[in-house]
């Protein structure tokens, strides 16, 4: 009696603690899988960006208006930054591994003319006397973008970039030339980065406004002239990052159609010891939602507010868009419905945190509300359009070289260059994190 | 059962502490599920040798007189040891770090195995010869 008594207990017990607990969701499968979710996308791109060598194409602008940039040097003289700079491009261009073939190309009057680097580097070091009648600059652009494969390939073009419309009338409508030379970016959703360079001059200088002179003998004065790189938007990052040298301080940079749809990036939680500074803070507390580092955060006493790290790797950028201060300008961090702010100057580069070795920068997010039923918060950087220094390069007459380096009308040019993308583009990046109380 | 701990543990140490640590979803995912099972055997281990084993199935253990219940509670006292032992050893073993929530996690757990060590005999108790009566 006394066993049966006890059997009808224990079942008793052990049945209550059972029901107990079946009446709850399960959600550790859910958070199991997401777990180990964030790290593989990371380690697939490198993996088939590695598969894929670039092609290249580069262009020089071999007009009358080039010349001065590459003047014959002698054993007293110093190549200019131009000679400097665009040699070491097409070096690098021609023996980088991450480049598998280079075609060189002289943009003459017509059509692109074939060349070879040995040639190439000639012209650059000062033989120049092939120079033709200038190209106007759309039909420059067409020309090299109606090359075949050219949307495959990234294009680097060099030039001074100098628009003087031969008919006038049409300088009225420099934008609109401009997007329609571009109509291959705008159809294949190419990428185009800017690098504004500045150098001395020694020649014939001829700027697009021809009053009150047609031409000027210039000795050393400085000019702009500009890198600009049109390809495929992941090559064209490659490019920039792996092949291109890279930019001086003085170097003024544009991109446009550049997207990284993978940015690797976590919440930094228990990577680092709870004494770093880096370490989640705040009256709240927050936690991955498995057992292993994840994008599903759970937060606690999200009210009191929490504090916590994200980290990026933003290696893949373009060396303008990893400056703190722009992505401080820009990054938008949201939760629909709920308060999050990006901490004021939180945001830095990752050196000396041997932990977070992976990423590049770290910056501090500030949670204070989101909606009880779960909310997701996402970190932004926005496509940037025409940076300041167009408008402060541009010029209505170039007739007479100044101090600061003007070139005729970059911002109708810009504004061609800007109009060629759809109105609102894409992000630069996005990253998600799913939020749970 | 998972979820059971999980509440169980949540709330147990939301008792003493109202912050969570950093790694609370690798105790909800794996440290309070194994350290909650291991307890709850532990306690029905020691329920188990103290009433059929000293007190009824091996009579020169019997004779020892080992059911007042003070020999009881000092089986109790172990298994509050033993559960605080395996918090600890169950957090280490999966890689939390040792932070003011493990500490009152480990304090929880050295609560719950005597609960459960309680339940346990007052369940189990009835079948036993000697001790049927203990500790009341």
């Amino acid at each position: 009696m006394h066993t049966a008594l006890t059997k009808a207990l224990l079942i008793g017990a052990l049945g209550s603690t059972l029901l107990s607990s079946c009446g709850e969701v399960d959600d550790t499968k859910a958070t199991a899988d997401t777990a180990a979710a964030p790290t593989k996308p990371a380690a697939s791109t490198t993996k088939s960006d590695a598969a894929a060598p670039l092609q290249a194409n580069l262009f020089l602008e071999l007009s009358g208006g080039m010349r001065g940039f590459m003047p014959a040097n002698t054993t007293a003289t110093e190549p200019t930054a131009f000679q400097q700079r665009v040699s070491l491009l097409a070096s690098r261009t021609n023996s980088s591994p991450a480049v598998a073939d280079t075609k060189f190309w002289l943009s003459l009057n017509k059509a692109p003319q074939a060349s070879t680097y040995a040639h190439f580097r000639e012209i650059v070091q000062g033989d120049t006397h092939e120079a033709a009648l200038g190209t106007e600059l759309p039909t420059m652009l067409e020309n090299i973008l109606t090359l075949p494969q050219a949307a495959n390939k990234v294009n680097v073009v060099v030039s001074d970039f100098i628009y003087g419309p031969k008919n006038q009338a049409t300088s009225a409508l420099m934008n609109v030339n401009i997007t329609d030379a571009l109509a291959t970016v705008t159809k294949k959703g190419l990428a185009v980065a800017v690098l504004g360079e500045t150098s001395k001059f020694y020649g014939t200088y001829h700027p697009a406004v021809k009053t009150p002179l047609k031409q000027r003998l210039l000795k050393g004065e400085t000019l702009p002239y500009y890198i600009w790189v049109i390809g495929p938007p992941a090559a064209v990052g490659r490019y920039l990052n792996e092949v291109l040298p890279a930019p001086a301080a003085t170097t003024q940079q544009a991109y446009f159609g550049l997207t990284f749809p993978r940015v690797p990036y976590a919440a930094v939680l228990t990577q680092v010891p709870a004494s770093n500074s880096l370490a989640p803070g705040g009256d709240g507390s927050i936690s991955y939602g498995g057992a292993g580092i994840s994008t599903n955060l759970e937060v606690d006493d999200v009210k009191k507010g929490v504090d916590f790290t994200v980290a990026l790797d933003l290696r893949q950028l373009p060396a303008a868009w990893r400056e703190p201060a722009f992505l401080a300008r820009n990054l938008q961090a949201q939760v629909p419905n709920g308060t999050v702010k990006l901490l004021p100057n939180s945001i830095k580069p990752t050196t000396g945190v041997p932990e977070l070795q992976a990423y590049t920068h770290t910056l501090r997010l500030h949670l204070s509300d989101f909606p009880k039923a779960g909310g997701q918060l996402s970190l932004t950087l926005p496509a940037p359009g025409i940076p300041d220094w167009v408008a402060q390069r541009s010029t209505e007459n170039d007739n007479q070289p100044a101090a600061t380096p003007h070139t005729y009308r970059l911002t109708e040019i810009m504004n061609g260059v800007r109009e060629a993308f759809p109105q609102t583009m894409p992000p630069v990046f996005t990253v998600t994190f799913a939020l749970s109380q | 059962m998972q979820q059971f701990f999980n509440s169980l543990y949540t709330s147990g140490i939301g008792l003493f502490y109202d912050r969570k640590s950093p790694m609370y979803g690798l105790y909800k995912a794996e440290i309070f599920n194994t350290t909650g099972f291991y307890t709850l055997l532990t306690a029905l281990a020691l329920v188990v040798v103290f009433y059929y084993i000293f007190n009824h199935a091996i009579p020169a253990l019997t004779h020892q007189g080992l059911y007042k219940p003070t020999h009881w509670l000092l089986v109790l006292l172990l298994v509050a040891g033993l559960g605080a032992l395996l918090a600890y050893q169950v957090s280490m073993g999966q890689g939390a770090v040792r932070d003011p929530y493990m500490r009152y996690f480990i304090i929880t757990n050295t609560l719950v195995a005597p609960l459960w060590f309680i339940l346990f005999s007052v369940v189990l108790k009835w079948g036993s010869n000697h001790a049927r009566r203990t500790p009341f």
